[in-house]
């Protein structure tokens, strides 16, 4: 516990120095500015600012509060990031065990291939395909962006989100399929006269399910870095455009960067929790079948 | 053996999609069809119905291979011209980040005691890397002062930064457990210094390793790079014109080339179908002689599933 406040207060720290990075580095008017100090002040003016409440409004031109609208960015970027992983947590060891105990090298080649695609080229091919399909025949497959709250893009985000865990638990989990049947017992097994459905039943799968939950902060992690590019280009109206709210309006604003990247912190804790109570719970239901 | 000819193909089609992005990146400027600042906003050209004028951007033809972009420039032209950027960027981060924290895991390794477990990156590792650079880059990338070079040398230094503690957690990690091996503990037995282990017995067995890490990594930093070009952050500088705001890249690099013309999903599809193209052969490229490099090394000493 005490470890875990540690970690978090590193964070928490490095969140707070990170932001000031635009304020600290800058060009004005044509000249470098480095100006260190901008730390100190930015942390002040965020302070003050939590008491009347202008740290918690879009600022520069718009003194709006982010607040009401809060909620429904959460919801909606936890929902999605949730549903990507229990995706990828279902379909990436499946696929892993069946690749690799099937020995389907050509579907594995293609696979590795496919992992290698950046999640944003794959979002903007999927984007640009769904529009020329529908200007060849007029069927619309899916959104290529978020409208409005009753017409959310969600298939294609959906897809994108899935691909990039799913694929790296499958390789997790394949090259834990491989070294596991490598071992002797698996030998000792089989010379026992022990068929091959079994031998992966209770030596195989045991060994290598254990492993799955020490992957899931790093599939948390994966989801969420995934989970800033598929907002952003899908307009998911995530949480996303609070952080990356520059390339929108114009004009920097430590407050709002800090507190989206303080959400962003809370939704990946709770996504990984999501996550491990989907695993915990598979597992005690295997335990008792 | 089974599958011994297919790593060799894997790894054969690397090398010429690697060896085609290095001539695009050496003589790109030279096989250009059209110099880097030729600008077509509005041509008149003559068909055989007449004389017909053509505005920017053009779609795709037999003059404009990939088309133009908004101002009229040679979408394949600038692509060859900023091949250098992201060809030899993804190299060379990927190199020194390979080197620095190659040397530094060596010698964390060597210190560190046989047993300790590797100390992997911390929890800051959990941050997304193109975050940390986002921000440290968002004060000066934008219609910047500084030359297109020195931006670049920045952005590629804090890429390196990024990237070094976790080769170096690796490297550390892999010289712990060769000290342990059977021959580095009689050449420890029969005397030999912490610099000899180092550079005579450790070293030559982490070869193969880091030629595998910096196949990688040259990857990792394409992707990198381009995420932050998602985010407008352009390698080498961003371009922001006002009324309309519009972004162009100052290098043409690939990815930078994507992020300027993200938008035109539903229109003018040709403005990012082109640098997509050339992005993803590059990213596709420099995998499959990954891939294939790992599979030859790893074929040395396989072990195989009992069942």
């Amino acid at each position: 516990m005490k470890r875990r406040l540690a970690v978090l207060g590193v964070v928490l720290l490095a969140i707070l120095v990170l932001a000031a990075g635009p304020d600290v580095l800058h060009a004005h008017e044509g000249v470098l500015v480095f100006r260190p100090r901008a730390v100190v002040d930015d942390l002040v003016a965020y302070v003050r600012g939590l008491e009347d409440g202008a740290s918690f409004t879009y600022g520069v031109w718009d003194n709006r509060s982010f607040l009401p609208g809060l909620g429904s960015r959460v919801l909606t970027s936890y929902l999605y990031m949730v549903a990507a992983g229990l995706l990828a947590l279902v379909l990436g060891p499946l696929l892993g065990i069946w690749l690799t105990a099937g020995r389907h090298d050509r579907a594995t080649d293609v696979v590795a291939a496919a992992g290698a695609v950046p999640d944003f080229i794959l979002a903007l091919l999927l984007q640009i395909g769904v529009v020329a399909l529908y200007k060849s025949t007029g069927f619309r497959l899916a959104h290529v962006a978020t409208i409005d709250s009753s017409r959310p893009a969600i298939l294609l985000p959906l897809l994108v989100l899935t691909v990039v865990p799913t694929i790296y638990l499958l390789r997790s989990v394949s090259s834990r399929v491989y070294q596991v049947t490598s071992e002797q017992y698996i030998l000792a097994a089989k010379a026992r006269g022990l068929g091959r459905v079994r031998i992966y039943l209770t030596h195989v799968l045991p060994n290598v399910t254990r492993f799955l939950s020490a992957d899931l902060p790093r599939v948390a992690g994966v989801i969420l870095a995934d989970f800033f590019i598929v907002d952003y280009l899908f307009n998911l109206h995530g949480i996303t455009t609070l952080i990356f709210f520059y390339g929108m309006k114009g004009g920097y604003r430590y407050s709002l960067a800090v507190n989206g990247m303080l959400v962003a912190v809370a939704l990946y804790l709770a996504v990984y929790l999501a996550l491990r109570a989907f695993v915990a719970l598979v597992e005690s239901a295997a335990v008792r079948v | 053996m089974r599958g011994r000819t297919k790593p060799v193909a894997q790894l054969v089609v690397g090398l010429v999609m690697v060896t085609m992005l290095l001539v695009a990146a050496l003589a790109g400027p030279a096989l250009a069809p059209y110099s880097e600042d030729h600008s077509e906003k509005v041509v008149v050209i003559q068909t055989t119905a007449g004389p017909t004028t053509l505005y920017a951007p053009q779609p795709p033809s037999g003059r404009h291979l990939l088309g133009t972009d908004r101002w009229g420039y040679d979408i394949f032209s600038l692509l060859l011209y900023g091949a250098r950027y992201t060809v030899f960027a993804a190299l060379g981060i990927a190199l020194v980040r390979v080197l620095v924290g190659g040397a530094l895991g060596l010698l964390f390794g060597m210190r560190s005691s046989a047993n300790s477990s590797g100390r992997t990156s911390g929890p800051l590792g959990g941050i997304p890397a193109f975050i940390v650079i986002y921000f440290l880059m968002l004060g000066i990338n934008i219609n910047s002062p500084l030359s297109a070079s020195a931006l670049a040398a920045i952005e590629g230094v804090l890429i390196v930064l990024l990237g070094i503690p976790a080769i170096t957690a690796t490297i550390s990690l892999k010289t712990a457990k060769h000290r342990q091996s059977q021959h580095v503990l009689a050449a420890v037995a029969l005397g030999a210094g912490r610099r000899r282990i180092a550079t005579r017995h450790v070293l030559p067995l982490l070869r193969e390793d880091l030629l595998l890490l910096f196949s990688g990594e040259v990857v990792l930093v394409l992707v990198l790079i381009g995420q932050l070009a998602v985010f407008d952050l352009f390698f080498g500088g961003t371009v922001q014109s006002f009324d309309p705001i519009l972004l162009s890249s100052r290098t043409h690099e690939w990815a930078s080339m994507i992020g300027a013309s993200r938008t035109s999903i539903q229109a003018n599809q040709w403005l990012v179908l082109g640098p997509l193209g050339a992005f993803l052969f590059a990213v596709l490229g420099f995998q499959m002689l990954a891939g294939g490099l790992e599979r030859r090394v790893r074929a040395g000493y396989a072990r195989y599933p009992m069942v």
